[in-house]
């Protein structure tokens, strides 16, 4: 049951995704003359923490590599919550802030995932100065790199409320995914976090954890459309 | 038009707005459910004693029936404790042996009331769980105040005894010394006492006279007084029960007390529209207060557009999702959506599978 439930769960995460890429621009297959995709560095960030950013970023990242077969490389640059790297079983392993501070280079910190086109970059140790890397020319290099060698390059922002350093490394991105939790993040906060990426290309909002109580008889009868 | 947000937040929270609906009409069926109440009536005859405007116990009022005046007296009586606790006593609802809480206890407990039927008649009511106790409390009523009545008029006769009795010594004295003096004057003066001799109108011999006459009436007065007083201690039982008599002694009930309708539909379903209206008001509350995001349509007025949203992700499918199996599955599978998100590339699992490159 728990098999069944879990791919059905994941077939409807999928058809989620496809959608965020048709609506976010990223699915260029129906052109009709067929030419390599421009590469794409896109920033996932929310609110505040526990909105679903690193999930969204996580599923965004391998949908991409899966449904595009397009090499994706998916960074973890929130420097507070290191959650990919948990993710992925890479605690402790050296990642962008290394590459950034120059100990490191960009491939020795690259993880390959195993039977797909994705590769996974780390946090990292959490760095001294993050405001002051958010803002090198460092990053803005090592991000044009990862594009050279991705069609994607799945970024994880920090929370935008939480970290100033969010709108910086915002901009550095082509395009910005706010991710809000359904019934958690508020309109209020939704506007504040806007106003900050304000300089950055925002492609859209993401809802997500989104769940409906009402039972679809009671839609239908009062006409209810989510 | 029915906002979505409105029936989501009530849907949400079905289980938290039937808890009033639930409880409320329980919690008056269970504050108002009573065991079965036994009525025991009993109907006294009063009057206003002959000669005597006052009743027994406590003051009247002209402008009241003997009945309503008596009633007066005995609610006064009855909203003291000591009084009910004598009930309590004399009925054997409470031994020796008990407390004087557990008395106190009791006796507050006694559901016992007095009305004037009539103009003459009262009726003591006494409710009770059994009909011999309601019987045994509503006699003790009329007894203990009967008690009572005796009790008032024997103490207002012992005081007015002692009084008339000092009053009749020093009026006695008086007497006798002004008989002295009518002596004393008569040796001097003996023709004074033939009324045809003109000594005996001599004004100073009938001064003297008068005043013996004067304390004689004084002394009589007193002493019928004295004796009046007298005959009001000796009868106080029967004049007690003379403007007190009891016409329908308590009776025993047969059947318990009928509940009316009313108390037993009425109030659990005053209670279940309470309980709607609580849970209306706490819908009312949480819809207005919720400034968040659930759907796209929450977005309106900010100018980003709504990529797409992402369903909820729990293990258990919807129908373990209000279950403890659910609740227990999403404890042990905290990170359940983001191991399905890193599922759709790669292994299934995520952290298993990575390598340098």
């Amino acid at each position: 049951m728990t098999v069944a439930t879990e791919s059905k769960a994941t077939l409807d995460l999928k058809e989620a995704l496809r959608e965020i890429h048709i609506m976010a621009g990223l699915d260029n297959t129906s052109s009709t003359t067929p030419q390599k995709r421009k590469p794409l560095a896109i920033g996932v960030t929310s609110a505040t923490f526990g909105d679903g950013k690193t999930t969204v970023a996580i599923a965004l990242a391998a949908s991409l590599s899966e449904d595009f077969a397009a090499d994706v490389t998916l960074v973890d640059a929130d420097f507070h919550t290191h959650s990919i790297g948990r993710e992925y079983g890479l605690q402790g392993e050296d990642g962008l802030s290394e590459v950034l501070a120059g100990t490191r280079a960009l491939e020795a910190v690259t993880h390959r995932v195993a039977r797909a086109k994705m590769s996974v970059i780390t946090a990292g140790s959490t760095p001294a100065d993050p405001a002051r890397m958010a803002r090198s020319q460092h990053l803005t290099d090592l991000i044009e790199n990862m594009k050279s060698a991705n069609e994607y390059v799945v970024i994880d922002l920090p929370a935008g409320l939480h970290s100033m350093n969010t709108p910086v490394l915002a901009k550095r991105c082509d395009g910005v995914v706010v991710v809000v939790r359904a019934g958690h993040t508020t309109k209020h906060d939704l506007e504040r976090l806007l106003h900050l990426l304000k300089d950055s290309n925002v492609l859209g909002i993401v809802v997500n954890r989104q769940s409906s109580s009402v039972p679809a008889w009671v839609k239908r009868t009062l006409n209810i459309n989510h | 038009m029915i906002s979505g947000k409105l029936i989501e937040t009530i849907f949400h929270r079905l289980w938290i707005l039937a808890i009033p609906v639930i409880l409320t009409p329980i919690a008056v069926l269970a504050l108002t459910a009573r065991s079965d109440s036994f009525e025991s009536r009993s109907t006294v005859w009063v009057s206003s004693p002959i000669g005597d405007a006052q009743p027994s116990v406590g003051q009247s009022s002209a402008y009241l029936s003997p009945a309503q005046n008596q009633v007066q007296a005995l609610n006064d009586l009855l909203s003291t404790e000591l009084f009910r606790q004598t009930v309590a006593r004399t009925a054997g609802i409470v031994s020796a042996n008990d407390s004087p809480e557990t008395v106190a206890a009791v006796a507050v407990k006694m559901s016992i009331s007095a009305a004037a039927t009539g103009v003459n008649l009262l009726t003591v009511t006494a409710r009770a769980a059994a009909p011999e106790r309601a019987q045994a409390i509503a006699s003790a009523v009329i007894s203990r105040y009967q008690n009572r009545g005796t009790e008032e008029i024997q103490r207002a006769a012992a005081s007015s005894g002692q009084y008339y009795t000092q009053q009749l010594a020093v009026a006695q004295q008086a007497l006798d010394k002004r008989r002295e003096d009518l002596t004393t004057y008569l040796r001097a003066n003996p023709k004074a006492v033939d009324p045809t001799n003109a000594a005996s109108l001599d004004l100073n011999y009938r001064t003297i006279v008068n005043q013996v006459d004067q304390q004689v009436k004084v002394v009589d007065g007193l002493v019928q007084s004295l004796q009046g007083v007298e005959l009001r201690q000796a009868s106080a039982p029967q004049s007690q029960q003379a403007s007190f008599s009891v016409q329908d002694p308590a009776s025993r009930p047969t059947a318990p007390l009928s509940v009316a309708s009313t108390k037993k539909y009425g109030l659990p379903f005053a209670g279940l529209l309470f309980g709607i209206l609580i849970s209306c008001v706490y819908v009312y509350f949480k819809f207005r207060t919720d400034h968040t995001i659930r759907t796209g349509a929450d977005l309106a007025g900010i100018n980003v557009p709504l990529l797409g949203t992402v369903p909820d992700l729990r293990p258990g499918g919807r129908v373990a999702r209000y279950t403890p199996l659910g609740w227990y599955l999403m404890w042990r599978q905290r990170d359940f959506a983001r191991r399905t998100a890193a599922s759709i590339a790669g292994s299934s699992t995520a952290n298993a599978g990575v390598s340098a490159r």
